[in-house]
C-alpha cells in the first residue's frame, strides 16, 4: 500500500533523505552529461579551417556549410588531442544535411606527422538533417592526434553541425558475413553481450534494407537492456540506452552498397554483467499501408563467446556481425 | 590590321601553346630512368592454353548454334577465363514421354538435341583451350524428384544417367560439381540439409558413377549456401569426402572477399583435415549491376573478387554471371556483358574489362614470387594547418600486394578493399629497391595498354608519386634493370 503525505512538510525524514539522494544523483548525472557533452564538442568548437577556405563557411548555428563546385579539400581540423591510454578508435558524431554521398569525410591523424590513422566518408546521400556517427578504428596507437571534418578531394555540398568526439577502445570484433538476420515489423532481433567496462560507447553492425523500390525502409529502434536470461522480461525493463536509427542511414539495394553502421550508445553499464541489444522496426516511421522493407543484419556462426543472437525471443547458435567499443 | 582577337590567342598561337604544353607535359611525365641502365623486356605472357588460373564463368548458354557457342566461349577466352561451368540436367536430355518442359523450353532444346548442345560446348571449349566443367542438377528443381516423370525417382537411376554422361565425355571434363547448396533443408522430402544426408543421398552415388566412368575427372562437393559454411564443409570431410571427391566448393559473394578471414579460415581448417583439398565454386562475385555498361562500382567489385580468389589460391572460380539478365528469385542483374541479338551487337561492361585486366595479368600464381624488398605507401595529399603543421588526407590502410614474374616484371596491386562504399586516396608508392624502373599503370579498361608513370630515384628507393588508389584496383608494372643482380 502506498503512503500519501498530506503535504511536503509532513514527509518523514527518511523520505527526505531518499529524496535528497535521488535528487543529488540526478543532478550529478545531468552535470556529468553536460560536462561530457561539452568535453565532446569542445575540440570542434576550437577547430580551425583548413584547405580551400572559399568552399567552407561558418553558419550561425555553429555548424559549417560546404559547397565545392570542383574537387576540393576544405574542412576544420582540431588542435592536438591526447587520447586516454588504450584508445584504439574514435567516435565522431554530427548532423549532416544536404549532403551528397562522400561529401563529408571524418579523419584522424598523428598530431606530429599528420599521417592518417582512420578515415570515414558518408556513404549515403542525406538531404534532410540526419544524425550520423562514424567509428574510426585507429591504424596504430598514438599519444596525440588531430581530427578533420570536411570535404576531401570531392565536388560536394553538405551542411555539418553538432560535431562531437568520444575516444573508444574496441572490445569485440566479429566481422562475419555468413548469414543474415531479418528485422521486420513485430519481428525484432536481439543479441546478448557482456560488458567489459563500465561504459559502452558504441556498437557497429553491418546492415542493409532488402526489397524493391515499392517498399519503405523503417527507422530502427535500438535499445540496450539488462539481461537476466528471460528475453521478454528483460525487454520490459527500462532501457540502459535507447536510440533511433533513421531510415535515411540504412542503405537499400538502390544505393548499391552495404554499410557498417555505428550506433552511439554512451551507456553506463556494469562490468561483467550481461545485456541485450535489440533492433526493432519503429512502427511510427511507416505510414499506413506502407510495405516495410526488411532490414538484414549480417551475422554468422557462434563467434562471440559472451553472447548469442535471439530471434523471436529464442536463442540461436549465431552471433551478429558486431563490434563493441568501450568509452575511454 | 586591327587585332580582333581581343587579346585571346589566335589559332596559330593556340597551336604554339599547345605544342609547348604537350612538350612540357611529356618532359614532366617521362619516366626518370638513367639512359645508361637499359631495362629488361617485360616477360611474354604465358600462352592461354598453358595457364593455370581459377578464372571462369558460369555458363547458362548451351546452344545447338555453332556460331553463338563459338562467340560465347571465344569471348571467355578473350576475357582470360580458362574455365566454363555449364549446369546440366537429366530432365532436359531424357523426357520419358513427359511434357513438363512445354511452355518453358522450345521443342528443339529438349531431348537428344541436348547432347548435341553439350557436345558443341565441350568440343568448342577444348578447341579454344578452355576447360569445361559440369554442375549436376539436384532434386530441388522438381520438388524433390530427380526427374519429373521418371518412375523410380531413385538416385541410382540418376547416377546411371550421370555415368553415361561421364562416359560420353571421358577425359574431357575438368570437374563435376554435385548439386548446389545442398546444405539447405528441403521440407517436402524430409531432407534435413545435413552433411550426412547430402553424402548418403546424393554425393556418394553420383561421385561413384563419375569416377567409374571417368577416373581422371575431378569431383567437387556442392557449393554450400551461406558460404563458407565452415562447419558443414568440415563435417563432409569428417564423413569421408576425400574418398569420393577432390574438392569442396562455395558460392562466394564479393562481400565475403573484402575481408576474407572467414574464407581463409575455411581453407586453413579444410587443409589441416585434408591437405590435398581443392577449392571450387558454383558461382563467385555476384556483383550487382546498376548502371549498365558503365557501372564502375560493379567493375571494382568484380576485379577485387577475382583477384582475391586468385591470390588466396582458389582452384576454380566461375563468375556469376556472364550475361545481363535478371535473376528469377532476387530480381538482381549480376551480368557483365550484353549478348548480341538481332537489334544490337554485343557490348561489354566496365566489369568485364576489369575482370579481363585481372585475369590477363595475374595467373600461374605458383610461378610468381614475392619481392624480397618492401613496397611502402606515403600519403600524397597534404593539407597545411594554420599552426604550421599539416594533415595527410587519405583513407587509411589500402591493400598492397606485389609479385615478381620470371624475375623481370614487378607487379604491384593496390586497392581499398572496402567495397561497401567507394574510397579514394592519393599515395606515393615507394619501392625499396634500385633494381626496378619504368613504372607503368595497366589500365583496368585496357589491360594490354601501358601508361607511363612519373618516378624518381632517391638512393636505393624508387618513388612513384601521387598514385590514385580507389575501390578500382590500381595495377603498376615495373621492369628490372639489365644490370640488376
Amino acid at each position: 500500500m502506498k503512503h500519501r503525505f498530506p503535504s511536503w512538510t509532513q514527509m518523514p525524514k527518511r523520505h527526505w533523505r531518499r529524496f535528497y539522494r535521488c535528487f543529488g544523483i540526478a543532478w550529478l548525472t545531468l552535470l556529468t552529461g553536460l560536462a561530457t557533452a561539452w568535453g565532446a564538442s569542445k575540440p570542434w568548437d576550437e577547430a580551425e579551417v583548413v584547405g580551400d577556405t572559399a568552399y567552407i563557411q561558418r553558419r550561425d548555428d555553429s555548424g559549417w556549410a560546404i559547397e565545392a563546385h570542383r574537387p576540393a579539400t576544405a574542412g576544420v581540423v582540431t588542435a592536438a588531442l591526447a587520447p586516454p591510454t588504450g584508445t584504439d578508435a574514435v567516435l565522431i558524431e554530427a548532423r549532416l544535411s544536404a549532403a551528397t554521398p562522400g561529401s563529408v569525410a571524418f579523419s584522424a591523424h598523428e598530431a606530429g606527422s599528420g599521417y592518417p590513422l582512420g578515415y570515414w566518408q558518408n556513404p549515403l546521400p542525406l538531404e534532410q538533417p540526419t544524425p550520423v556517427a562514424a567509428v574510426l578504428p585507429l591504424s596504430h596507437a598514438v599519444d596525440s592526434l588531430r581530427l578533420f571534418a570536411g570535404v576531401h578531394d570531392q565536388r560536394a555540398a553538405a551542411s555539418l553541425s553538432g560535431l562531437r568526439v568520444t575516444f573508444l577502445r574496441r572490445s569485440v570484433h566479429y566481422p562475419t558475413l555468413m548469414y543474415g538476420a531479418i528485422v521486420k515489423p513485430a519481428e525484432p532481433v536481439q543479441q546478448s553481450l557482456t560488458a567489459s567496462s563500465d561504459r559502452i560507447g558504441a556498437v557497429v553492425v553491418h546492415l542493409r534494407a532488402l526489397g524493391d523500390q515499392e517498399g519503405q525502409t523503417p527507422d530502427l529502434i535500438v535499445r540496450l537492456v539488462a539481461f537476466d536470461g528471460d528475453v521478454a522480461a528483460s525487454l520490459n525493463s527500462p532501457p540502459v540506452a535507447q536510440t533511433r536509427i533513421s531510415a535515411r542511414s540504412i542503405p537499400t539495394g538502390q544505393h548499391g552498397v552495404d554499410s557498417d553502421l555505428a550506433i552511439p550508445l554512451h551507456a553506463t553499464v556494469q562490468r561483467g554483467k550481461t545485456y541485450l541489444i535489440e533492433f526493432a522496426c519503429a512502427g511510427d516511421s511507416l505510414a499506413a499501408g506502407d510495405r516495410a522493407r526488411p532490414v538484414l543484419l549480417w551475422c554468422g556462426p557462434d563467434g562471440y563467446a559472451d553472447g548469442r543472437l535471439y530471434r523471436n525471443s529464442q536463442p540461436t547458435d549465431w552471433d551478429l556481425h558486431l563490434e563493441i567499443f568501450e568509452e575511454r | 590590321m586591327p587585332d580582333e582577337t581581343h587579346g585571346r590567342p589566335t589559332p596559330r598561337r593556340r597551336m604554339g601553346w599547345m605544342i609547348v604544353s604537350i612538350l612540357l607535359g611529356v618532359a614532366a611525365s617521362a619516366p626518370a630512368e638513367p639512359a645508361d641502365r637499359p631495362l629488361r623486356p617485360e616477360p611474354a605472357p604465358i600462352p592461354f592454353e598453358q595457364r593455370q588460373t581459377p578464372y571462369g564463368m558460369v555458363y547458362y548458354y548451351l546452344s545447338p548454334d555453332e556460331s553463338f557457342t563459338r562467340w560465347c566461349l571465344g569471348s571467355l577466352r578473350d576475357l582470360g577465363a580458362t574455365h566454363a561451368q555449364a549446369l546440366i540436367y537429366w530432365w532436359q536430355h531424357e523426357t520419358f514421354g513427359g511434357d513438363y518442359w512445354r511452355g518453358q523450353y522450345p521443342e528443339d532444346h529438349i531431348g537428344e538435341v541436348y547432347l548435341r548442345k553439350l557436345d558443341l560446348f565441350v568440343d568448342t571449349a577444348h578447341e579454344l583451350g578452355i576447360k569445361p566443367s559440369f554442375r549436376l542438377g539436384s532434386f530441388r528443381e522438381w520438388n524433390g524428384r530427380w526427374h519429373p516423370v521418371e518412375e523410380a525417382n531413385s538416385i541410382e537411376a540418376y547416377a546411371e544417367w550421370i555415368g553415361r554422361i561421364a562416359t560420353r565425355y571421358r577425359g574431357r571434363i575438368h570437374h563435376y560439381v554435385i548439386g548446389d547448396e545442398e546444405n539447405k533443408v528441403f521440407t517436402p522430402t524430409g531432407y534435413d540439409g545435413s552433411a550426412r544426408a547430402y553424402m548418403e543421398t546424393f554425393l556418394i552415388p553420383a561421385a561413384r558413377a563419375i569416377r567409374q566412368a571417368d577416373p581422371d575427372a575431378l569431383i567437387s562437393a556442392c557449393a554450400a549456401s551461406s558460404s563458407p559454411a565452415t562447419d558443414w564443409q568440415l563435417d563432409l570431410i569428417r564423413l569421408g569426402l576425400p574418398r569420393y571427391a577432390d574438392a569442396i566448393a562455395c558460392n562466394l559473394v564479393y562481400q565475403h572477399l573484402e575481408n576474407p578471414w572467414e574464407v581463409q579460415d575455411l581453407m586453413d581448417r579444410a587443409r589441416r583435415a585434408w591437405p590435398q583439398v581443392k577449392f571450387f565454386a558454383n558461382g563467385v562475385g555476384y556483383a550487382e549491376n546498376f548502371h549498365g555498361l558503365d557501372d564502375e562500382h560493379q567493375a571494382a567489385q568484380v576485379a577485387q573478387a577475382m583477384f582475391t580468389l586468385w591470390e588466396m589460391g582458389w582452384d576454380n572460380a566461375p563468375y556469376y554471371l556472364y550475361q545481363f539478365s535478371v535473376t528469377a528469385d532476387t530480381r538482381q542483374n549480376f551480368g557483365i556483358a550484353r549478348f548480341p541479338d538481332q537489334n544490337q551487337p554485343a557490348a561489354f561492361s566496365q566489369a568485364w574489362y576489369a575482370y579481363q585486366a585481372i585475369a590477363q595479368t595475374f595467373y600461374d600464381r605458383d610461378r610468381l614470387t614475392r619481392p624480397d624488398f618492401a613496397i611502402e605507401l606515403e600519403p600524397a595529399d597534404a593539407v597545411p594547418t594554420p599552426d604550421g603543421g599539416r594533415i595527410l588526407l587519405a583513407p587509411s590502410d589500402p591493400y598492397v600486394s606485389a609479385y615478381v614474374r620470371q624475375g623481370d616484371q614487378l607487379l604491384i596491386y593496390l586497392a581499398y578493399r572496402d567495397l561497401r562504399y567507394p574510397l579514394r586516396g592519393r599515395w606515393n608508392v615507394v619501392v625499396r629497391s634500385s633494381d626496378w624502373g619504368r613504372p607503368q599503370q595497366i589500365p583496368l579498361r585496357e589491360y594490354q595498354h601501358r601508361l607511363d608513370l612519373p618516378s624518381r630515384a632517391e638512393g636505393d628507393r624508387l618513388i612513384i608519386p601521387d598514385i590514385l588508389i580507389s575501390e578500382q584496383p590500381t595495377i603498376i608494372t615495373l621492369r628490372r634493370y639489365d644490370d640488376a643482380p
